[in-house]
């Protein structure tokens, strides 16, 4: 996990401070109350010797302040991948006389500080530096997070606090890393690396044929041709690009935050388009979270990059509304190309479109994202049969699936409880690696 | 010095415990009023003592002294000083020896016996008028 050097100058703010009594200042007050009024109600002067050294601190620095702070805050940068860190920076100087000052870094949910001092940071009466590295937990756009600049003026009777926001930063979902790709049975008639069934131009042998006009005369097996006295070439088998779409079920969130479905449903799909992208294929992505998004298949690593942007905001996205597959243009789901649904299927409407897509003769593969299973009630009477029918249920519905021709693969397969934050994507590939040697057909079944 | 009133006066001891019990809740810093009780039970234990002639005015101002003392040292605690401690100390024995010098002439104000005069009367709101205009520029 490396951070990037904070290198650039950022530019010096000077917010207002909100100044207010400390609790130092509440504190004196009230023990000198105490025997004020009693030499007042009990009219003996002695009693104002015990609060003389009280009034005399507070008259001594009872004075509200009124400046500024000069604090600047920087960043190592505004985006990066889950697990990797970000180093932010602040300095912050008080812009009058001060008995102390200190800075507190707050954070989002998703980013946790993995280096530096801690949260808080307390100088002395002059300048307070500090930097923390945050190690980002999950994707999102997230606002950066907050430094509590905070002075105490001289004597510490007041506190000025002001809020310095870090800015924004954009956590793409980590990838997993997926060595064996899963094909359909047609690749696309665009040249790429991955091996066809038919004969072309590639690198790799598919057989001997005689020999016919027009025929390259490297390509003469003389082998072959020696043994059956006929003139014999070698074939080749051809070298296309597939086109793989990966679709996320958003309809359903559900799991521990940085582990729920939607989570790993992303992270899937952010490591679909990388291996995919990397090889020279076309991915595209599909988000069904009621009604849909897209974006259409591409090659390239910038297509990844607009394919993980895209799905950032996905979680403040919700609807009743059913996804009606038949509005999906064809140019997003090309008739020969693999899906890759990443679903819990715990919600009808996503089970719908898998089959839906199905029947309209894509190849599709469903990976089960659920990590987690319910837990029965306190008390239940039998908390056990209720798990099991659950499970039972579920059997039911990956043989349902199965059996219309839709391969249901788990990640990580079978819910347990150990199972969580386990996602290195080893199982994935895994799970996948089935499909690279045993070619997922589509068409009319 | 607050020993004085607590042997002397046995109506200072309840009050004696609950400020100790009240500074022992203070030390983990699990309860920040804590403290803050701690310092009204060492005054009203004072004032017992001054009540019942046990406690002189001048230990009584060293009393209240060393109760300001306890609430800086109480603040530095809370505000989490982990350096400079020595220049903490060095700019807070100026509040100290304020606090103590105002202890001490109030407590000699205290002991002296002053006739009445409408001079005397118009001199002290004299002062009070100053002190607020010096605390206003």
């Amino acid at each position: 996990m490396m951070a990037a050097p904070v290198h650039d100058v950022p530019p010096v703010r000077k917010p207002e401070l909100t100044w207010a009594p400390t609790a130092h200042y509440r504190r004196l007050v009230t023990v000198a109350l105490l025997p004020l009024l009693a030499a007042v109600v009990l009219g003996r002067l002695g009693y104002l010797v015990l609060a003389a050294p009280m009034l005399a601190a507070l008259a001594l620095a009872a004075r509200r302040p009124g400046y500024a702070a000069h604090v600047s805050v920087r960043s190592s940068g505004d985006r990066c991948f889950e697990g990797e860190q970000v180093i932010i920076g602040v300095s912050a100087e008080p812009g009058g006389p001060a008995a102390s000052a200190g800075v507190h870094l707050m954070l989002p949910s998703a980013l946790e500080v993995s280096g530096g001092p801690g949260g808080r940071v307390h100088g002395g009466s002059g300048s307070v530096e500090a930097e923390w590295r945050a190690g980002a937990q999950r994707w999102g756009r997230w606002d950066s997070g907050r430094v509590l600049v905070t002075v105490r003026s001289r004597g510490g009777l007041f506190a000025g606090t002001v809020a310095v926001s870090v800015g924004e930063i954009t956590v793409f979902p980590r990838p997993p890393s997926l060595t064996q790709l899963a094909l359909p049975a047609q690749l696309h008639s665009r040249i790429g690396d991955q091996v066809d069934r038919r004969t072309g131009e590639g690198a790799e042998f598919a057989g001997v044929r005689p020999f016919a006009p027009g025929d390259r005369l490297r390509r003469i097996n003389w082998q072959v041709t020696s043994r059956r006295g006929v003139l014999h070439v070698n074939q080749f088998a051809a070298e296309r690009a597939a086109e793989i779409v990966a679709v996320i079920d958003a309809v359903t969130d559900t799991g521990p935050p940085g582990e729920s479905t939607l989570d790993r449903a992303v992270r899937g799909a952010a490591g679909i388009a990388r291996a995919y992208t990397r090889a020279g294929d076309r991915v595209g992505v599909i988000t069904l979270y009621g009604p849909m998004r897209w974006i259409v298949p591409g090659a390239g690593q910038r297509q990844f990059f607009r394919i993980v942007e895209s799905v950032l905001d996905i979680r403040s996205l919700y609807s009743y509304v059913s996804p009606d597959m038949a509005r999906i243009p064809p140019a997003v789901l090309p008739a020969d190309a693999l899906v890759v649904m990443f679903s819990p299927l715990l919600d009808e409407r996503a089970i719908d479109a898998a089959i839906d897509l199905r029947e309209r003769g894509h190849a599709v593969i469903v990976t089960d994202v659920l990590a987690t299973f319910p837990t029965p009630a306190r008390g239940s009477a039998v908390p056990g049969l209720a798990l099991r029918l659950w499970r039972l249920e579920r059997q039911a519905l990956r043989y349902r699936l199965e059996s219309l021709g839709i391969p249901v693969i788990g990640w990580p397969g079978e819910p347990r409880a150990s199972d969580l934050g386990e996602d290195t994507g080893a199982r994935l590939d895994v799970a996948l690696g089935r499909f690279a040697r045993q070619r997922v057909r589509g068409g009319a079944r | 010095m607050l020993a004085v009133p607590v042997i002397a006066a046995p109506g200072a001891w309840p009050v004696t415990i609950a400020g100790a019990a009240g500074l022992l809740a203070a030390v983990p810093g699990r309860w920040p009023a804590a403290g803050t009780l701690a310092a009204l039970a060492a005054m009203v234990t004072s004032g017992i003592g001054i009540a019942a002639g046990t406690m002189p005015l001048p230990l009584a101002a060293a009393s209240g002294t060393l109760v300001l003392a306890y609430l800086l040292a109480l603040d530095a605690a809370e505000s989490g000083l982990t350096s400079g401690r020595l220049r903490w100390v060095r700019g807070h024995l100026q509040v100290l020896a304020a606090g103590f010098a105002a202890a001490l002439v109030t407590a000699i104000a205290g002991m002296t016996t002053v006739p009445a005069s409408p001079w005397l009367v118009l001199a002290g709101v004299a002062a009070v008028g100053a002190a607020l205009l010096v605390a206003a520029v």
